[in-house]
């Protein structure tokens, strides 16, 4: 019985060295450095992601513009991405929060995906001024405001 | 059966261990990004002049006037504001000075759905010269 369990516990770590060799095989691992002893963790701080965010056309209540985010991994190795959020920036100088109110965002459908290393992706979503009959949008017309595009 | 058990041990442990290697087979990061957003400036809102013909010096009441705002733009705007002015009379030795017209108290809040008109009420003249009675003003309007 004692040489059974022996035999038992050599093949159990043997199958699991293995395991492990084929997971330090891939070599990104998480930012955090969790990894066997014969890889070093990569600083969180090389993994990043170029983000762009693009809509080009002048905004008019009413009309839906097309919302384009393009995200490209630019750290060292993979990088799983599982959303893209839209949103607006701080309330215009002389806008007023009802007519700002008025934007609306539909946010990117993104399904969980990795990224390889240079890789390169895009979502889109959209926006739109609602053309209202119940509230004053006057203060809206001819202003400027940021839009936001966070992923991760 | 003595090899049975060690067998399946192993296999236990493998798929274990294989099950977890996705969660190490990439990194999480997050970017962001931000751009400038412009809206239209809409286009002014608009009434043509219109006539009104007046009554006599005295009359309790000056004689009514609408006016008819367009939107030309595709989507609902607001009027504030109208203000009307005079431009000339029927009676050629009438002037500005002749008449008393009223404009509608500001603020309004009044909307013209988009490619749309509007009709505002609440102008009306007067006229102050008997020289001037039931002359006809042609009166502009300024909306803001």
């Amino acid at each position: 019985m004692r040489k059974f369990l022996q035999r038992t516990v050599v093949i159990g770590t043997t199958v699991a060295v293995t395991a492990l060799g084929a997971g330090a095989a891939y070599a990104f691992v998480a930012a955090s450095g969790t990894g066997s002893s014969s890889q070093s963790a990569t600083s969180a701080a090389n993994y990043r992601l170029d983000v762009t965010v693009s809509q080009p056309a002048t905004l008019v209540p009413g009309t839906t513009q097309t919302v384009t985010v393009t995200v490209t991994n630019r750290g060292p190795a993979k990088v799983r991405i599982s959303t893209a959020t839209l949103s607006l920036g701080t309330l215009p100088s002389g806008v007023d929060q009802a007519a700002y109110d008025t934007i609306k965002l539909n946010q990117p459908a993104v399904l969980a995906q990795v990224l390889d290393k240079d890789e390169t992706t895009t979502f889109t979503g959209s926006i739109q001024i609602q053309d209202s009959a119940t509230v004053d949008q006057t203060s809206l017309l001819d202003k400027t405001f940021t839009l936001n595009a966070n992923v991760s | 059966m003595r090899r049975t058990i060690p067998v399946a041990l192993a296999a236990s442990v493998a798929v274990a261990l294989l099950s977890t290697q996705p969660a190490f087979a990439y990194a999480r990061t997050s970017g962001t990004a931000a751009m400038s957003q412009h809206v239209v400036a809409g286009r002014p809102l608009t009434a043509p002049n219109a006539p009104v013909t007046v009554g006599s010096k005295g009359d309790p009441t000056g004689a009514p006037a609408t006016a008819t705002v367009t939107n030309p733009d595709g989507f609902h705007r607001w009027v504030h504001s109208l203000t009307a002015a005079f431009v000339s009379s029927s009676k050629s030795n009438c002037t500005a000075a002749d008449y008393q017209i009223s404009s509608p108290t500001s603020p309004l809040h009044l909307t013209v759905a988009g490619n749309g008109t509007l009709s505002v009420p609440g102008v009306t003249v007067a006229v102050t010269s008997t020289n001037c009675n039931k002359s006809t003003v042609t009166l502009s309007y300024t909306v803001g």
